[in-house]
């Protein structure tokens, strides 16, 4: 196989997949995504209403925020100290 | 000044597309997660419904492109044998530690490399790791009911927080990416291979000897295009907003914290947040213009 045709078979196999998710998603177009997914008002309502009713989601969901409170922070010191590096390599250089 | 071609046709165009795709998702997504400090972007560009369709366009987009990538390095890889060139080795990892030496003055040279060092590969890698999760994350989001017969709420829910907190990472990961490849200050304002796919003879010398020594090049004749505009004020304004937004993520993230189930929320949403919200959010538009430009610039470029 030729690298052209690679690259036809890819796009095809792409544009099925893509193709699929947009006849998957119309089938939805009877919902209302600015009212159901106005992020902020369902925040809103599960931060007032869902913590008593679904306590177990809660207590999982602190976990799990935990856990992404820990990956954060140490992605952006490793990132940040990593630029930084990066930037004074450059500079060096840049110099040269 | 002889150019030699880096990167194909495919390359250049599955660059500006996930480009383009990721960056939409971080001007959409985020005004959504925090919604306290970019509000106003949100309803800058049309209200919550405007700014969720736009989300999915681009998410359209993005698994379009990565599906794409997926199979072509795929089946380039088992049917043509090529593509090893992006792949982790041993030298990577001597290359880091060396490279870092260097950052530090601890040594004088730099390592010699070959056409995509260890934070390209890093960069190439880091985007797989983090395409593959916010799409699957993303998708469940975008159908929460048809996810929810096999999946409990509960498991929903939190992956609206993983969602959110890789999205943060992510953020990061986009402004490292623009300043160690893109902005550097010996290609301010900013490097145009990725979208002509050509670079000069003498710049691939300097910056990747080994991908050059491979390709058996006889010598050009000269005539370096780099050039140190270290100093401009344009450079120190755009390392300054790096600088500004780095920082006030880097602490916003380690402010961040639990609120049941409403997800990654900042601890305090005072002018700081918003300011270094913003400035991140500016430069991601700023990006986004530039990449345009570039990709305009790379069209009209005969080869």
């Amino acid at each position: 196989m030729k690298e052209d045709q690679i690259t036809l078979v890819s796009l095809a196999v792409a544009f099925i997949v893509l193709g699929y998710l947009i006849y998957y998603t119309a089938s939805f177009s009877s919902q209302d995504p600015g009212a159901y997914f106005a992020e902020k008002s369902l925040r809103n309502v599960e931060a007032a209403e869902l913590p008593g009713i679904y306590k177990d989601a809660a207590v999982f969901n602190g976990k799990v925020n935990s856990l992404m409170y820990a990956i954060v922070a140490v992605g952006a010191i490793l990132i940040a100290v990593l630029s930084l590096l990066e930037y004074l390599k450059f500079v060096k250089l840049a110099r040269k | 000044m002889k150019e030699i071609k880096r990167f194909s046709r495919v390359q250049i165009w599955v660059h500006t597309l996930l480009g383009l795709s990721v960056m939409v998702l971080l001007l959409t997504g985020l005004p959504i997660t925090f919604s306290d400090q970019l509000g106003w972007f949100m309803s800058l560009i049309g209200g919550p419904g405007i700014t969720m369709l736009l989300h999915r366009l681009a998410a359209w987009m993005l698994i379009f492109t990565a599906t794409f990538i997926g199979v072509h390095f795929i089946l380039t890889r088992t049917l043509l044998r090529r593509g090893e060139e992006v792949l982790f080795t041993l030298k990577d990892l001597r290359d880091a530690i060396l490279d870092m030496k260097y950052a530090l003055g601890l040594t004088d040279e730099p390592p010699k490399i070959g056409k995509y060092d260890w934070i390209r590969k890093m960069n190439m890698a880091g985007v797989t790791f983090f395409v593959i999760l916010m799409a699957a994350t993303g998708l469940m989001l975008w159908f929460p009911l048809e996810v929810a017969s096999s999946v409990s709420l509960t498991t929903i829910i939190a992956v609206r927080t993983v969602h959110a907190g890789l999205a943060i990472v992510f953020l990061l990961f986009l402004l490292a990416h623009t300043t160690s490849i893109h902005l550097r200050p010996d290609k301010f304002p900013m490097d145009m291979s990725i979208f002509t796919g050509y670079m000069t003879l003498e710049d691939a010398k300097k910056e990747f000897p080994l991908w050059v020594e491979k390709m058996d090049l006889e010598a050009g004749d000269g005539g370096s295009v780099v050039k140190s505009q270290k100093n401009s004020l344009y450079y120190r304004l755009w390392v300054g907003a790096v600088a500004v937004s780095f920082l006030t993520l880097v602490i916003g993230s380690l402010r961040l914290r639990s609120e049941g189930l409403a997800g990654l929320r900042l601890i305090d949403a005072g002018a700081w947040a918003t300011v270094g919200l913003s400035t991140a959010l500016g430069l991601t538009l700023l990006y986004l213009g530039a990449m345009i430009y570039g990709q305009a610039k790379g069209l009209g470029r005969k080869s």
